[in-house]
């Protein structure tokens, strides 16, 4: 079973919900858009990481039987790091959705979002060269995150410290290297050390970790 | 302002001498049996022994309950009904020999102004005016007395009657719950709905049929309806948690009136109000649902304990539809987890057993 998208068939979708009302709008949005094509659905979270072979990404429920969609992430976040997990909620204020994007997933939506925001979502998780809504981010990370009063000494250099700051605002390579007058394949390397130092699976997660740190306040100019 | 504390202090009379009222037994039978009270001694002797009857007489709760409700009516304390019931049993004690002694004195003190304004011996001379400006001097000197110490005795109410700290905390942490589970279940129904909205838009942009786009806003419409429903049934229970006026299991003959029912019940006067009332409206829902889809008659037992329990037992016909496998029964369920409680429902060969029980 081969990973990563197929030509013709666009970023590949498993949906994971245990609402089939909920399974069905979102295939049908998904079926419409240019792509995006909806290769499995799952009704918990067991099911999600049974169907997960070859998805590119998977949008998931937090609430719902037999395995939920916090623990159902860290699973597929340790077995199958390829795949980028959403995380899909009803209230942005759900403690879960914190601990979610701690777990390995690389952004959350609203259940209620518009189409565009739901398609936006699944193409920056797959493309995952730059943070998803980093604004809504920021915002439950000062729900829920409870950063130490000093940052953490992760040994990250002043420059690795600015270039971290930058991604949490949710900019992206290109912009980062415009920013700090250098070039992008610099940020490239400042980006891939920090990653390092913070133990960091992504940019995401990277993101996440520095909320946690200390590094990056909430709110902050995110 | 003159006029309020007129009527403040008139209320506090009333309250005052309705102590004095039930009090009346004892002095009846003191002055047939014992002693009677022409001297200084027998008054006394009678006051003294009054004490101890009054805190007998306060350990009936039909005392205290005409206690509680004088204390609101007349006193104006809010929350009487929710007292702690140490608080209210000091309090009954103690107004039924303050009463008694305020009517005692009342009926001595009016006795100068009877024989004053009578024609027998007069405690004033002169002129009518002057003789009326001194009735009306004494009747205003009462008032402001009587008015004076029912202040005082509201002031040591609101101590005696402070709510009870445990009830109150539970009243708020079952509106908690109900606020978290409305929230959560109303915000999923939402979710689908907006979720459908957004999917009938994504039919209509890549030129679905009418049939398609129809078929999706049907859902969408369904759904709307459902947690239109949901929320009816959140409100509903909210309703009972508070309602003053609702109906509660005093009126539960009224319900089984006339109808093929056997109810057995205990004693439901002790039951507090939101319990009962919530009990009284799973019972009703039980019996429509019993009488819709049900045949022969229908058994009922309410029993009170530690916990209170609610059965409801009928025959149906096991071909039909299982009496209760709708929603009335989530809502019932609902009712009761809101008290702490249980609620089942099972049909086995053709006799259907609703149960619902929950701490008291």
């Amino acid at each position: 079973m081969s990973s990563g998208p197929t030509p013709g068939t666009g970023i590949r979708v498993l949906l994971v919900d245990d609402d089939a009302a909920i399974r069905a709008g979102w295939r049908t949005v998904l079926d419409a858009a240019a792509g995006i094509t909806v290769v499995a659905e799952a009704a918990h979270g067991q099911e999600a990481i049974e169907r997960a072979a070859g998805i590119d990404v998977v949008l998931m429920d937090i609430r719902m039987p037999v395995l939920d969609g916090l623990e159902a992430t860290r699973v597929l976040t340790r077995t199958r790091p390829a795949v980028r997990t959403i995380v899909v909620t009803t209230f942005e204020s759900d403690a879960a959705v914190w601990s979610a994007m701690r777990a390995g997933a690389a952004g959350f939506v609203l259940k209620r979002s518009p189409a565009a925001e739901l398609l936006e979502a699944i193409r920056i998780a797959h493309a995952s060269d730059s943070l998803l809504f980093p604004a809504a981010l920021g915002r439950i990370a000062a729900q829920h995150s409870r950063p130490p009063a000093i940052a953490h000494a992760a040994g990250l250099t002043p420059r690795e410290d600015e270039v971290l700051r930058r991604l949490a605002r949710g900019r992206s390579n290109a912009e980062i290297a415009g920013d700090l007058g250098v070039g992008a394949e610099t940020v490239k390397t400042h980006v891939g050390n920090l990653l390092d130092k913070l133990g960091a699976r992504d940019r995401t997660h990277a993101v996440v970790l520095a909320y946690e740190l200390g590094y990056v306040f909430p709110g902050a100019g995110a | 302002m003159i006029f309020r504390w007129g009527v403040e202090a008139c209320r506090t009379m009333l309250y005052l001498v309705l102590g004095g009222a039930l009090l009346v037994p004892l002095v009846a039978a003191w002055l047939l049996l014992i002693w009677p009270i022409d001297s200084f001694d027998g008054m006394a002797a009678l006051w003294l022994v009054s004490i101890p009857f009054a805190f007998a007489l306060a350990l009936f709760p039909f005392v205290r309950n005409i206690e509680a409700l004088a204390a609101r009516e007349l006193l104006g304390i809010a929350g009487a009904d929710t007292a702690e019931s140490t608080g209210l049993y000091i309090l009954s004690g103690v107004h039924l020999v303050i009463g008694a002694t305020y009517s005692a004195t009342l009926l001595f003190a009016t006795m100068p102004l009877i024989y004053f304004l009578g024609a027998g011996e007069r405690l004033v001379t002169g002129p009518l005016p002057l003789r009326l400006a001194y009735a009306v001097l004494v009747a205003v000197l009462w008032l402001a007395g009587t008015w004076a110490l029912g202040r005082c005795i509201a002031a040591g109410a609101r101590r005696l009657l402070r709510p009870d700290r445990q009830r109150a905390l539970e009243a708020l942490r079952r509106r908690d719950a109900l606020a978290r589970d409305l929230h959560d279940s109303l915000g999923h129904s939402l979710s689908v709905i907006s979720v459908q909205a957004v999917a009938a838009q994504a039919r209509l942009h890549s030129g679905g049929t009418d049939h398609a786009v129809s078929g999706a806003l049907d859902e969408l419409a369904a759904s709307a309806r459902a947690a239109q429903d949901e929320l009816d049934q959140a409100l509903g229970i909210l309703q009972d948690l508070d309602a003053s006026d609702g109906r509660d299991l005093a009126s539960l003959g009224q319900l089984v009136d006339g109808l093929d029912v056997q109810l057995v019940a205990d004693d439901v006067r002790g039951i507090p109000a939101q319990q009962s009332r919530v009990a009284y409206r799973i019972l009703q829902e039980g019996l429509t649902n019993a009488l819709k889809h049900g045949s022969g008659g229908i058994a009922i037992r309410l029993a009170t304990g530690p916990e209170l329990l609610l059965r409801l037992v009928n025959d149906y016909d096991p071909g039909s539809r299982r009496p209760g496998s709708g929603s009335g029964v989530a809502t019932m369920a609902r009712r009761a987890g809101m008290l702490g409680g249980t609620l089942d429902s099972s049909g086995a060969e053709g006799v259907w057993t609703l149960e619902a029980r929950w701490p008291r």
